[in-house]
C-alpha cells in the first residue's frame, strides 16, 4: 500500500462508505420513538381534532353560537341539539366548537407570549451570569414563590376582563417557568464539550449562544410548551369562569361552565360538554408533552 | 536558567494557574496550584509532548496556552506576542492559528450541526468572503484529507463512529491552516484499533502543513512515538524536560522513572519479568519538584524542593 | 491435565439488544471454559461483546432491550441462564465476585465503605455486624487500603481513585468467590496506579487462588497477568489460546493488527517506522457483514471470508489449545507479503 498521505486516507474513507447503510432521516427516527407511544399518539389526534374545530368552526358548528332559540331553553340532547341547548337555547355544540377557538387560542398565544419573554431573559441569565443572572432570576423566583394560577387572575383582575388581556396574564404569569429552565439548559449546555469547541475556533459570545447553545435546548423548551399549553386551557377556563376572560356573548368553555353551575340539576348536560371538552384538550397535551419529551431526546440510544 | 530553543512558535514561561479556596463561611481563603511556574518552548514543526497523571495539571496548561483558560499568571507568546493581553477580538482572530483537538470526539460535536456546517464553521467565522460554492469544496477537501467520505457531510454526529468523529474534529482544526494545535488527550476515547490511524494522520498532517502540536496524553507508548521532546508533569510542576529519547532511555527523576516502569509491555516474557522486577524493587520516595536543573543538552531535571 | 470439570463453561452464548434502528446483535455464539485458578484475559474494543458477555451469563443485561438468544453457561455445573433472578443473586458476590471500570458510579456515595464492604458478607456469607465489620476490616488490609480500621467508616469521595477501586476488589471477595471478573478495572485509573491494582490481583490470587477473568483492550496488561488471553471482535472469539503462543504467533489477522499497531516503548525516534494502522472501523454491528466481520478491514482476507464465517479452530502447527477463527493461513500470508 501507498505511504503517501493521501491515498491512505481515501482507502480508509471508501470502506465505510459501502459499509454503512442508508441512515433513517431524523424526522423519521423521531417519528417512530413518538409513533411508538400509544398515548402520545392518541393525544396527538385529539389535538388535531381541536385544531379543525378551532379553525373551521363556522362551517363545522351547525348553529350560531351566539343565536338564542326561546322556543328551546335547556333542551336536553336529542338530534337537533346533540349536546342540548343552554339557558337562552343556545346549542352547547355550536358553543363547545366555538369555545375551542378561545381555549386553544388562549393557550398557544400565551404560551408564545411566555417563551417569546422567557426563553431570552433565561438565555441572557445563564450565559452572562453574573449581576444580570442574579437580578433576572431573583425576580423570577418571586414570580414562581405566587402560584401561577392566582398571579393570573391578580394580572387578568388588574388588567379588566377580556380574552386578549387574559391571554396576556397567563403568559405573563407562565414566563418564570420558561426563563428557569432556559437558564437551567443553557448552563448544562454551556458546559459542554463541543461550547468550549466553539469558543476554540474563535466564535464569538452571540454566536455561541444562538449557533450552538440554542438549538440544543430547543427539544426541552418545546416539551415544555407542550405541557403549558395544558396549564394554559385550565388557566383560560378559570378566568372565563370567574368572569375575567372571553365575554359574553361569546362562547368559551370556562364561561359555559360558569352559566351551568346554577342548572345542574336541570340540564347537566350543560356543564358535562364545556368540563369534557377541558378535560380532553388538558389531557390531550399533556400526552403530546411527555410522548415529545421522549422522542426528541437528542443522546444516541444503543 | 529555563529550557530554551532559538526562535521558538510558542513560547510558555513561568505559567501558573491558581483556583481560590474559599470556605463557603467566607472565611480564610487559600488557593489551589492547578500549574506552578511551568515554562517551556515549542519550534516550528515540532510536537512537544506532555505526559503526566490525572489531576496533573496537563489539560490545565493546554487550556491554558489557548487562553480558553487563561493563566494566573505568566506570558503566554505565541510567535512572539503575548496572547494574555490580547484583547478578545483580537485573540478570537488569533485562533485561525492556533486550535485545539479535543478529548472526547462525542462531547467536542455539537449533536445538533451536521458534520458539514461544523467543518465549515472555520470559513464562516474567519472567511467571511469564502462562498457557499468555495466552502462546500473546502469542506469535501477537508472530509477527503482526514479520510471521510464528503458526502456524510449532511449526516449528523450521532451517525460516526468515534474515529470519524475524531477525524471531524481534525478536519475542522486544520480547515484554516494553523500552525499550532493542542491536542488534548486526542486518542484516549478512541477504540485500539482506530488509534495509530489517528495519530499517524495527526502525523502526516504534521508533515505536510507544517504543524506544531502540544501533545497532552497519558499514552507513553503514544508519546514516544510522535513527540520530539517531552515534559513530564507531576502536581502542577514539571518534573523533567527533554528530547524523546534522552527521557525514555535515561530518564533522571525519580517520577519519570516509576511513571515509564509502570508502562505494561505487550509481551508476556517481558511483561512477567517486568511485574516481578516492580514487585521486588520496593517504590522509590518522590520528593516534591523545585525549579530545573539542566543536567546534559535540553535535558531539564526537577531539584527536590527543600532539600 | 483435564481431570476436573471446568469451573465456567459457556456454550454458543448469543446476546441481541431490540434498538430503534434495528437489532443488535452483540454476542455471537462464544463458546469457551475456565478451569478452577485459570486467569483469562479478554481483548477487544468497544462493541466485540467481551463485556456484554459476561454481564448476559450473570442476568444483567436488561432485558428489554437485552436478549439472550442461545446458549448455556454452566458455572460449578448448573447453567446460570436457567436460573431464576433469585437463585443467580446467590451467585453473584458470594461466588462469583465482579469488579467494574467506573468505581465512583459503583460505590453508594452515601453509604460508608464499611457498610459497602459488609454488605455481601451478611447477606450471603449469614455474618452478624459485627463480626462482618471486622471481616471489612481484614479485607481492606487484605487490598492494602492503609490504617483500615481508622477508614472503614469513611465514605467514598475520600478514597482516592485507585484506593476505591481497591475498595472494589474487596467487595468482589468478600465471601471469596471461585472466579472474580473484572470488566476494565484499571482503564479510568492512572498508569502507576494500575500497576498497583495489577501487583494486588495477583498476589490476592496466590494467596487465594480464584480463577479470574480480566476483560480489557489493553494487551499489555493481559501479557502480564493472564495464563490464556482470548482475542473478540464483532460479537465472537477471533482467536484463544495460551498467552505466550497467542502473543509470539498470533493467527488471526485482527490479533496481529492489534499487536502491530503498538508503538514500541524502547524504540527510538531514529529509524522508527509509520504505525502499521488497522483501515477502516469496527462494523456495524445492526448489519454486521457477511462471513468474517474482520474480512473487509483484513489485508489478508481471501474470498472465502467474505462469504462464509470461519469456525474457532485447533491451530495447526501450534500448542494445543491455540485456537483461531480464520480461513487464511495467516504465517503463510505474511510470507508471501500478502497485504502489504
Amino acid at each position: 500500500m501507498s505511504e503517501a498521505g493521501f491515498s491512505t486516507s481515501a482507502e480508509i474513507a471508501a470502506a465505510p462508505a459501502a459499509a454503512l447503510p442508508a441512515e433513517p432521516g431524523a424526522f423519521r427516527a423521531f417519528w417512530h420513538r413518538f409513533g411508538r407511544r400509544r398515548g402520545a399518539l392518541a393525544g396527538l389526534v385529539v389535538v388535531g381534532m381541536l385544531a379543525v374545530l378551532a379553525l373551521g368552526a363556522e362551517w363545522i358548528a351547525p348553529f350560531d353560537p351566539t343565536a338564542t332559540d326561546w322556543g328551546a331553553v335547556r333542551a336536553a340532547p336529542d338530534l337537533t341539539h346533540l349536546f342540548g341547548t343552554d339557558e337562552v337555547g343556545r346549542d352547547v355544540l355550536s358553543r363547545i366548537v366555538f369555545g375551542t377557538r378561545a381555549s386553544l387560542g388562549a393557550g398557544l398565544t400565551s404560551v408564545a407570549l411566555a417563551v417569546a419573554l422567557g426563553l431570552p431573559l433565561g438565555m441572557l441569565a445563564g450565559y452572562a451570569g453574573g449581576v444580570i443572572d442574579g437580578a433576572i432570576m431573583r425576580l423570577t423566583d418571586a414570580l414562581l414563590a405566587i402560584p401561577f394560577l392566582i398571579l393570573a387572575i391578580a394580572l387578568a383582575a388588574f388588567l379588566g376582563p377580556s380574552l386578549t388581556n387574559a391571554m396576556v396574564a397567563i403568559g405573563l404569569s407562565a414566563t418564570s417557568i420558561f426563563v428557569r429552565l432556559t437558564r437551567a439548559q443553557v448552563q448544562a449546555v454551556a458546559a459542554e464539550e463541543f461550547v468550549e469547541a466553539a469558543r476554540a475556533i474563535g466564535n464569538p459570545p452571540w454566536r455561541i449562544a444562538l449557533h450552538h447553545i440554542l438549538p440544543n435546548i430547543v427539544p426541552a423548551i418545546l416539551v415544555q410548551a407542550t405541557l403549558t399549553i395544558a396549564a394554559a386551557i385550565i388557566a383560560e377556563a378559570s378566568l372565563s369562569f370567574l368572569g375575567l376572560g372571553q365575554q359574553p356573548p361569546e362562547p368559551s368553555w370556562g364561561s359555559m361552565l360558569n352559566t351551568a353551575k346554577n342548572f345542574l340539576d336541570q340540564a347537566p348536560w350543560m356543564a358535562i360538554w364545556p368540563g369534557v371538552s377541558i378535560f380532553l384538550a388538558v389531557l390531550a397535551f399533556n400526552l403530546v408533552g411527555d410522548g415529545l419529551r421522549d422522542a426528541l431526546d437528542p443522546r444516541e440510544r444503543r | 536558567m529555563r529550557p530554551v530553543k532559538p526562535e521558538p512558535l510558542l513560547s510558555v514561561r513561568n505559567l501558573s494557574k491558581h483556583y481560590p479556596l474559599r470556605h463557603w463561611w467566607g472565611g480564610r481563603s487559600a488557593v489551589f496550584r492547578a500549574v506552578e511556574d511551568v515554562s517551556f518552548d515549542i519550534a516550528p514543526g515540532e510536537t512537544l509532548g506532555l505526559v503526566g497523571e490525572s489531576g496533573s495539571g496537563k489539560s490545565t496548561i493546554g487550556r491554558a496556552v489557548t487562553m480558553l483558560n487563561p493563566p494566573s499568571t505568566g506570558t503566554v507568546a505565541f510567535e512572539g506576542t503575548d496572547l494574555a493581553s490580547l484583547p478578545a477580538r483580537e485573540m478570537r482572530r488569533m485562533r485561525r492559528r492556533i486550535q485545539v483537538i479535543f478529548q472526547d470526539p462525542y462531547a467536542a460535536l455539537n449533536p445538533r450541526m451536521s458534520a458539514g456546517a461544523y467543518v465549515a464553521e472555520p470559513f464562516r467565522l474567519h472567511r467571511p468572503d469564502m462562498g457557499g460554492a468555495e466552502s462546500r469544496d473546502a469542506v469535501a477537501a477537508l472530509f477527503q484529507r482526514v479520510g471521510l467520505d464528503p458526502r456524510f457531510a449532511g449526516r449528523y454526529p450521532h451517525q460516526f463512529s468515534g474515529g470519524q468523529r475524531q477525524r471531524l474534529c481534525i478536519a475542522r482544526a486544520i480547515a484554516l491552516k494553523p500552525s499550532f494545535i493542542v491536542a488534548d488527550e486526542p486518542i484516549a476515547a478512541l477504540d485500539v484499533s482506530i488509534q495509530a490511524q489517528v495519530v499517524n494522520l495527526l502525523q502526516d498532517l504534521q508533515e505536510e502543513l507544517g504543524l506544531s502540536y502540544l501533545f497532552i496524553s497519558h499514552d507513553l507508548r503514544m508519546v514516544r512515538y510522535l513527540c520530539h521532546r517531552v515534559a513530564v508533569l507531576r502536581r502542577g510542576r514539571i518534573v523533567e524536560l527533554a528530547d524523546s529519547d534522552t527521557l525514555y532511555e535515561d530518564p533522571r527523576h525519580p517520577y519519570t522513572r516509576a511513571l515509564l516502569g509502570a508502562v505494561p509491555v505487550p509481551d508476556p516474557a517481558a511483561e512477567r519479568a517486568r511485574l516481578r522486577a516492580t514487585r521486588e524493587a520496593p517504590a522509590a520516595a518522590i520528593p516534591e519538584a523545585g525549579p530545573l536543573e539542566e543536567v546534559g543538552p535540553g535535558h531539564w531535571v526537577a531539584r527536590a524542593a527543600h532539600v | 491435565m483435564k481431570a476436573s470439570p471446568p469451573l465456567l463453561d459457556v456454550r454458543d452464548l448469543a446476546v441481541a439488544f431490540d434498538t430503534d434502528g434495528g437489532t443488535v446483535h452483540a454476542v455471537n455464539g462464544v463458546s469457551y471454559a475456565l478451569r478452577e485458578g485459570e486467569t483469562l484475559g479478554i481483548v477487544g474494543e468497544s462493541g466485540s461483546g467481551k463485556s456484554v458477555h459476561v454481564l448476559a451469563m450473570l442476568g444483567l443485561v436488561p432485558r428489554p432491550p437485552g436478549r439472550i438468544t442461545g446458549g448455556q453457561v454452566y458455572f460449578s455445573g448448573s447453567d446460570l441462564l436457567a436460573l431464576p433472578e433469585r437463585r443467580l443473586r446467590r451467585v453473584r458476590g458470594p461466588e462469583i465476585g465482579m469488579v467494574f471500570q467506573d468505581p465512583m458510579s459503583s460505590l453508594n456515595p452515601a453509604m460508608t465503605v464499611a457498610a459497602q464492604v459488609a454488605e455481601p458478607l451478611r447477606l450471603h456469607c449469614g455474618l452478624d455486624a459485627s463480626s462482618a465489620r471486622a471481616r471489612a476490616r481484614d479485607l481492606l488490609d487484605l487490598v492494602r487500603i492503609p490504617d483500615a480500621a481508622r477508614r472503614l467508616d469513611h465514605y467514598p469521595h475520600e478514597f482516592s481513585g485507585g484506593q476505591r477501586q481497591r475498595v472494589m476488589i474487596a467487595i468482589g471477595l468478600a465471601c471469596r468467590p471461585k472466579l472474580l471478573i473484572a470488566d476494565e478495572a484499571t482503564t479510568a485509573l492512572d498508569v502507576t496506579v494500575q500497576a498497583e491494582i495489577v501487583a494486588l490481583v495477583q498476589e490476592l490470587k496466590r494467596e487465594i487462588g480464584m480463577a479470574i477473568i480480566w476483560i480489557t483492550h489493553d494487551l499489555g496488561v493481559v501479557a502480564g497477568i493472564a495464563d490464556t488471553v482470548q482475542v473478540m471482535y464483532a460479537g465472537r472469539i477471533v482467536e484463544r489460546g495460551p498467552v505466550d503462543a497467542v502473543f509470539s504467533d498470533p493467527r488471526n489477522a485482527y490479533t496481529l493488527g492489534l499487536l502491530r499497531s503498538l508503538p514500541d516503548l524502547s524504540r527510538g525516534r531514529a529509524g522508527r517506522q509509520r504505525l502499521r494502522q488497522i483501515e477502516g472501523s469496527p462494523p456495524d454491528m445492526r448489519h454486521p457483514p457477511p462471513g468474517d466481520p474482520f474480512a473487509p478491514r483484513n489485508p489478508y482476507a481471501t474470498p472465502r471470508c467474505r462469504a462464509e464465517a470461519p469456525p474457532l479452530a485447533q491451530v495447526r502447527g501450534s500448542v494445543p489449545g491455540h485456537l483461531a477463527a480464520a480461513w487464511y493461513d495467516l504465517p503463510a500470508r505474511l510470507a508471501d507479503g500478502a497485504g502489504r
